[in-house]
């Protein structure tokens, strides 16, 4: 655990910034999220004696963590979540999609340290790759909820949503492929 | 192809889907016709590789009922209606549809799936992450079906499905589906450790 100690460290400055950054936004949404950022962080703490993370992926999702509580500062008129990086079309390639990417890209190699599957590779592919999307669904139902608590929030909506989860998707594929090149080193 | 205790399922599927393809194309439901497409080709895959991954029963039953449901679903009108707009027991305006149920039962049946797939490729592993993982495994199956959903509100307009309050209620009902599968399988195999 003490050689994980800069990642706790980091982790912490991120949620005690950014708790004290959106209570003096009054930002609930990202309070929110604090508190979600707040609870994966605590579990992965818990939990990381017995499932040994690797920390590659710890720092990814620290990462990703950050990039999520970042999401909510205002570029200009809007926040950066909203902030276009590559515009293709009127929705596509956002922040935020790059963010989704990202983030389950990192939770998708954590369910595959997690159970380190034998089997062939095709199954553990297909159910880590949904198993990946599953919990950016997962995160979608949140914001959901979000919506209904907070209902002035950057969340939700049916083209974000669908668009956040074809991100999930793509990033969970792509973990799956770093780990099938990974695996034939 | 056709392991023991299999034909009655067979002969089910058959039956519906022989009888579903026959109304939807005299109500020339086109949307429909192509998920009838989808369920033969599902169908094709589950015969093709019955032998290899030795499906259970149990499994297959919800898998043909699933599919039933979905038709019954999109075919079967009440009041002007389609069966899956109906309020099953109204908690809200939105909250509790067929719809949702047969969500809740359809990616209970893909979390099973999930787990009989997976189940051969693990090795002593707690039963709390191979739950995260399979109750994730089923609720991202339905995020797959909300994406194709997406792609479909985005290539055919008038379709019956998609609209933020209706997706994340799917996705919410995949989530119940999921862990009610969880707990079955939990109460199935107790050696899971």
């Amino acid at each position: 655990m003490i050689n994980k100690l800069p990642i706790i460290i980091t982790n912490i400055l991120i949620i005690v910034i950014a708790f004290i950054g959106y209570s003096g936004m009054g930002n609930i949404e990202f309070l929110l999220y604090t508190g979600a950022i707040l609870i994966v962080f605590l579990i992965l703490v818990l939990t990381d004696k017995k499932m040994n993370y690797p920390k590659t992926i710890l720092w990814g999702l620290t990462f990703a963590g950050m990039l999520h509580m970042l999401g909510g500062v205002k570029i200009g008129n809007d926040v950066l979540y909203n902030t276009m990086i590559i515009p293709i079309t009127e929705n596509i390639i956002r922040y935020d999609q790059i963010l989704h990417f990202v983030a389950f890209l990192f939770f998708t190699l954590m369910f595959y340290y997690m159970l380190k599957p034998k089997g062939e590779w095709w199954i553990v592919a297909l159910v880590l790759i949904f198993a990946g999307l599953g919990a950016g669904a997962f995160n979608e139902i949140i914001e959901y909820i979000a919506t209904i608590i907070a209902p002035r929030n950057g969340v939700g909506g049916y083209v974000n949503t669908s668009l956040d989860l074809i991100a999930d998707f793509l990033g969970a594929c792509a973990a799956m492929i770093y780990v099938y090149f990974k695996k034939a080193e | 192809m056709i392991r023991k205790g299999q034909m009655p399922i067979l002969i089910f599927s058959l039956i519906w889907l022989i009888v579903a393809s026959t109304f939807f194309i005299g109500a020339k439901n086109y949307e429909f016709l192509l998920y009838i497409l989808v369920v033969v080709g599902i169908g094709l895959a589950v015969l093709v590789s019955n032998k290899k991954m030795k499906y259970p029963n149990t499994f297959l039953w919800g898998l043909s009922i699933w599919g039933l449901l979905h038709m019954l679903g999109g075919g079967y009108r009440i009041n002007g209606d389609v069966l899956y707009n109906l309020m099953i027991f109204p908690f809200n305006s939105h909250v509790f549809k067929f719809d949702q149920l047969v969500h809740i039962f359809g990616f209970g049946v893909t979390t099973l799936f999930m787990w009989h797939i997976l189940q051969s490729s693990l090795k002593k592993v707690h039963w709390i992450p191979i739950s995260i993982v399979v109750i994730m495994a089923g609720i991202g199956a339905g995020a797959i079906n909300e994406i194709v959903e997406f792609i479909a509100v985005v290539l055919v307009p008038n379709t019956n499905v998609g609209g933020y309050v209706n997706t994340s209620l799917d996705m919410i009902s995949n989530l119940i589906g999921a862990c009610i599968a969880m707990v079955y399988i939990k109460f199935k195999h107790g050696k899971i450790k």
